[in-house]
């Protein structure tokens, strides 16, 4: 029996007090970029009769209605139609910042001032704003552009009565979290994969 | 053989980690269309369907005076600004152009070359006056020329003088 007891407590486990504990669900969501465009400009404006040195003023908003702040570049969609040859080269535009916006210039800034055809393209575009590497926070900032469209007056000639130009315009944005402003240009500009 | 099977497809999954491009979030957005289309312009003088006309004096004898008109109409369908350039020129062997005075002015407005009270020959006229004259689509507007020939004029057979007018379409000043 005291040999039987002896292996009884050899083989028998340990009693010990345990305890296990979990922690509450930790969750990771994805962001977003979703950019919105408003304004007259967005909407689309008409403008007929136009004179030589009659000007045409617009509005574009962009506002940055995803959860991630952005970089985003408008220029001139490639499928701007004109019904004469060389009427768009008659245009000249003036872009200048609106006062209030997220980067708030305040006079306004000109970021651009020159022919239409100096916008056209991805390649051309304006990158958020001129000198600013700040980029354009989520939650609904946005940023407020005025252009100023001009038909030239001196070498506008009759040739051109009711020439017409349509067109739109395209604004590209990507993440600016974990992009360098180098790669961020590159993509906006020329479509470079972000390496 | 099993391990250089190994080393080369840790050497592929490297390169391929190496070039794959940085997955990102982006978003385009275009506008509608936006639409410009230019006018029409275009002036019409005294209805002959062109920009200019011209006014012949001949046959006249000293002391005499009178005034002539020129209309001009924008038939376009925008607004202009309008310039003038004027031509003289005298034909024959007299000298009438030497003998007249002239005071071109707009009716009901500013006066182009001389005054009412101080005409100014009419042979100094030439050339161009960037008069920046507003002109509405449709509208019209009466250019007038008063003229005298002085006491010592002696007529000559065959003494002319015309006087071109040439109106120009500008962009806004």
């Amino acid at each position: 029996m005291a040999c039987v007891l002896c292996l009884g407590l050899i083989g028998g486990a340990f009693a010990y007090f345990s305890d296990t504990a979990a922690s509450n669900a930790n969750t990771f969501y994805a962001g977003d970029v979703d950019i919105t465009l408003s304004g007259s400009l967005a909407d689309g404006v008409t403008l007929d009769d136009m004179a030589p040195g009659d000007t045409v003023t617009g509005t574009l908003y962009v506002t940055n209605t995803g959860s991630l702040p952005i970089w985003f570049s408008g220029y001139l969609a490639n499928d701007w139609a004109q019904s004469i040859g060389g009427f768009i080269d008659k245009f000249t535009v003036k872009v200048t910042t609106i006062p209030g916006d997220f980067y708030n210039f305040n006079p306004s800034q000109v970021i651009y001032n020159g022919p239409l055809t100096g916008l056209a393209g991805k390649e051309n575009g304006l990158i958020t704003a001129n000198g600013v590497y700040t980029a354009l926070p989520g939650g609904g900032q946005w940023a407020g552009y005025t252009f100023a469209f001009t038909l030239d007056g001196p070498s506008t000639g009759s040739e051109f009565e009711l020439a017409w130009l349509q067109g739109k315009l395209t604004v590209d944005a990507v993440q600016s979290n974990n992009i360098s402003w180098a790669n961020a240009y590159a993509f906006l500009k020329n479509g470079t994969a972000i390496p | 053989m099993k391990k250089i099977l190994f080393i080369l497809m840790a050497a592929a999954v490297c390169l391929s980690l190496l070039f794959t491009a940085f997955a990102y979030f982006d978003d385009t957005e275009e506008s509608a269309g936006n639409s410009f289309q230019a006018g029409t312009w275009a002036v019409d003088v005294n209805n002959g369907g062109g920009n200019a006309a011209a006014h012949t004096f001949q046959g006249l004898a000293a002391l005499d005076s009178g005034a002539e008109t020129w209309s001009v109409k924008n038939t376009g369908t925008v607004s202009v600004y309008v310039d003038i350039n004027i031509t003289v020129s005298e034909d024959g062997t007299g000298n009438l152009g030497d003998h007249m005075t002239a005071h071109l002015f707009v009716v009901g407005g500013d006066s182009i070359y001389g005054s009412e009270a101080f005409p100014l020959a009419i042979n100094d006229a030439g050339g161009g006056y960037p008069l920046n004259l507003p002109l509405g689509a449709g509208k019209s507007k009466n250019i007038a020329l008063e003229w005298n020939v002085d006491a010592f004029y002696t007529p000559v057979e065959g003494d002319k003088v015309e006087v071109g007018l040439t109106f120009d379409i500008q962009p806004a000043p």
